[in-house]
């Protein structure tokens, strides 16, 4: 069980506490029982369906209990109406309730996203819900999942959830949920230029064509669709799309292909402009000095670098090529500084050592096409440097030595593309 | 250093627990657990067939109890009282699997209801109450697998769906945006494996990420900065096996580890060291210890989670032609 302490074999529980469980477990036993025997004889009397709300707020993953609620709710949710607004709130009420029991419930969550998929109810509140859910809990990555759900419904710009996940990450630097929540909003945020819904679906399927291209050029049936209109289409008439920079769903659904990564999408994610990426450069690196050891900002880093490194890649074999090499360089330049900073502080920081040695074998590599003879001078100390970053890497972190000895050899491309195999 | 009394793999005490667990019907577990028996039981009858032990439970009676859990729509339910889901329908396959009885079930009506919950996006919906969740793409694909019926759906849609759960550190969410998670990792590595499309994964990226999930403890966990737990033995393990860079972790430390958290009195193992065991974490942690080639341990396949020498079957079957529904199609003509 997770958690919970084990009881030993050897110390037998008293036999008195063991009758009264075994009692206990009866009674669920007989409690479920009749819910099923009632869900399956269609009995969607008052009385029923309040046994099956006891039984759901005693054990909230038993989805057959929700579905059968769903079952007895369908007909009153298409006649609409008091009765309709009523029962919805007995359903959130009840979803809130087995949510304290369990907050990790799948069941409860996916209950809870169908009634309000429905309309009948503020999104407001669901929004404060949430908030609330995730103040005390804010890695529940299920609560993260459906504040996507309600924002999406809400077609709140992509601004202001970037403003909360800043919220949380200056609240706590270790909260990986935020840092990656930025990764999906700012290419939604600097990807979509007008904020109408018809022209971020435009751009949406165009990304996933790109994406599906980049993979299979051979299949490109572009029937991916955004899955959230039907509901919001449903909560159109109760609640207006906000404006904003961002648009409604289709543009926090498109951040999903945006977000694949250098290796899939380098064109997604040079939407970033540089200067964005400068300012997230900047927040990562309070992280970094504050705490060197937690690992969420430097994954965040590395995210950012590759965002660095596609706007470069983009440039190649045009006009702009030289200026945003120049441009990478002193991104390089000035993370490794970043690095060392840290390092002077704390020699034995691991990830700030494995930080600057990826960023000076992109620099090498980046030096590497270049042919005058003093950047071929500087890229072959890099490279020694990098071996022996590698080296030391083994030495401070043995559980993945076996990583840091693929990557010392080539044979591991966390940052960059492999720009050997391409050329 | 490992307690004195769990150096060794306790495979009889294990096997002892799982049998001990299975005839328990008195327990809050036994009646908590029940919409998720049919999983409980694959768990278990996985972990004691790696043992080689499969024998101490009764085969006559879990096969006709799995398939009393089918409903007329093809899909089975977690018990045979509760409604059809994909993680069930998977977990009765992967049973009858086991048993090499896949025969007693029509593929063909397992292999519609499952397409039935395909979505126009490629993604798949539990069941028909419209839950998505790259779980039950993985779902689906097994199934299909097992059943050797994957043309029954859109195999490329449900890849590229996949895909598009990728995020930013080389992981996978449940939905597109979401973060990633081992659990997660598995199902949509697994899914894109049996879909023949591991060109989508970055691998070098995602291995990274995964060997990070190995903390101080030489145990495992989900999602950065969070507690090691023996059941990532296998959701990490198994994907970094599927792409090759199972040497990227230290598996000595994850093994002992795993070791640690047996309880050497009553058997079993838990998710962390003197917490209490279950079924689950006992198959996971058996599980993780066999993809390391750990001795006395039957292999385990890491894309589908059977037994090697289960999938070296299907695929000779597979290869004969022998299509367990219409065989039974055959029988009751």
């Amino acid at each position: 069980m997770h958690g919970r302490p084990r009881l030993k074999a050897s110390a037998p529980p008293d036999p008195e506490r063991v009758k009264a469980a075994e009692k206990k477990a009866a009674l669920f036993g007989q409690l479920a029982g009749e819910v099923l025997a009632r869900s399956a004889a269609k009995r969607y009397d008052p009385e029923s369906l309040a046994l099956s709300a006891k039984l759901l707020e005693l054990h909230p993953e038993m989805y057959t209990g929700w579905n059968y609620r769903r079952t007895a709710l369908v007909p009153v949710l298409e006649a609409g109406g008091e009765a309709a607004v009523a029962a919805v709130a007995g359903e959130l009420a009840l979803t809130q309730r087995a949510l304290l029991k369990n907050h990790k419930s799948y069941s409860t969550w996916h209950h809870r996203r169908w009634v309000v998929a429905k309309g009948f109810c503020s999104l407001e509140h669901e929004l404060q819900l949430v908030n609330m859910l995730l103040d005390g809990d804010s890695r529940n990555f299920h609560g993260w999942g459906y504040r996507r759900f309600v924002v999406q419904l809400m077609g709140t710009p992509a601004e202001r959830e970037l403003e909360y996940a800043a919220l949380k990450i200056n609240h706590n630097f270790s909260n990986y949920s935020a840092w990656h929540s930025r990764t999906v909003l700012l290419p939604v945020l600097h990807g979509t230029p007008d904020s109408s819904a018809a022209q971020a679906a435009a751009e949406l399927t165009a990304t996933l064509r790109a994406a599906a291209l980049s993979a299979d050029p051979a299949d490109v049936t572009g029937k991916d669709q955004p899955q959230a209109s039907e509901q919001q289409k449903q909560h159109a008439g109760q609640q207006q799309p906000q404006q904003g920079a961002a648009g409604p769903t289709p543009a926090l659904t498109a951040a999903a292909a945006a977000s694949a990564g250098p290796h899939v999408s380098a064109a997604a994610t040079a939407a970033v402009p540089k200067e964005a990426l400068d300012e997230e450069y900047e927040l990562v690196k309070q992280a970094f000095y504050t705490e060197p050891e937690d690992q969420s900002g430097w994954f965040y880093h590395r995210w950012l670098l590759g965002c660095s490194l596609a706007h470069w890649e983009q440039a190649r074999g045009s006009e702009a090529e030289k200026r945003e090499r120049e441009a990478l360089l002193a991104v390089l330049n000035r993370e490794q500084q970043t690095c060392k900073e840290v390092l002077d502080m704390e020699p034995e920081a691991k990830w700030a050592l494995l930080t600057l040695t990826r960023l000076r074998e992109v620099q090498q590599q980046v030096l590497c096409e270049s042919d005058t003879a003093t950047a071929a001078e500087e890229a072959s100390g890099l490279a020694a440097q990098v071996v022996e970053g590698y080296a030391r890497l083994k030495e401070l972190d043995p559980l993945r030595s076996g990583y840091y000895k693929d990557a010392e050899e080539g044979r591991a491309q966390v940052v960059a593309r492999p720009m050997a195999a391409s050329a | 250093m490992v307690h004195p009394g769990r150096r060794e793999l306790l495979g009889d005490l294990h096997a002892s627990y799982i049998t001990a667990f299975s005839e328990n019907k008195t327990s809050f577990e036994f009646y908590a657990t029940e919409h998720f028996r049919v999983s409980g039981v694959y768990w278990g009858l996985s972990a004691l067939h790696l043992l080689g032990q499969a024998d101490r439970l009764d085969r006559t009676s879990i096969v006709a109890w799995v398939l009393s859990c089918q409903h007329e729509g093809g899909g089975f339910g977690g018990s045979e009282r509760h409604d059809a889901h994909l993680l069930y329908t998977l977990s009765a396959l992967q049973i009858l699997a086991l048993y090499d009885e896949l025969h007693r079930v029509d593929a063909d009506a397992v292999a519609r209801y499952i397409a039935s919950l395909q979505q126009p996006d490629g993604s798949f919906w539990g069941d028909v109450w419209g839950e998505t969740d790259t779980r039950f793409s993985y779902c689906a694909l097994s199934a299909l697998w097992l059943l050797n019926r994957r043309d029954a759906v859109d195999v490329q849609a449900a890849a590229r769906y996949v895909a598009s759960c990728k995020n930013f550190d080389g992981g996978f969410g449940c939905t597109p945006g979401n973060e990633s998670h081992a659990g997660q990792v598995f199902t949509c590595v697994a899914a894109l494996d049996i879909a023949g499309r591991l060109d989508l994964v970055d691998a070098d990226l995602l291995c990274w990420w995964l060997c990070e999930r190995q903390t101080k403890s030489g145990g495992l966990n989900g999602r950065p900065e969070k507690l090691q737990d023996v059941c990532y033995s296998w959701w990490c393990l198994s994907a970094l096996s599927i792409l090759g860079r199972l040497h990227w972790i230290d598996q000595q430390a994850l093994a002992d580890f795993i070791l640690e958290c047996q309880d050497e009195e009553a058997g079993g193992i838990s998710d962390r060291p003197e917490d209490q065991v279950d079924v689950y974490h006992t198959f996971f942690g058996i599980a993780g210890l066999s993809l390391m080639g750990r001795a006395g341990l039957q292999p385990i396949d890491p894309t589908f989670a059977l037994p090697v020498e289960v999938m070296q079957r299907l695929r000779q079957q597979h290869q004969q032609g022998q299509q367990p529904g219409k065989q039974q199609q055959e029988v009751t003509q």
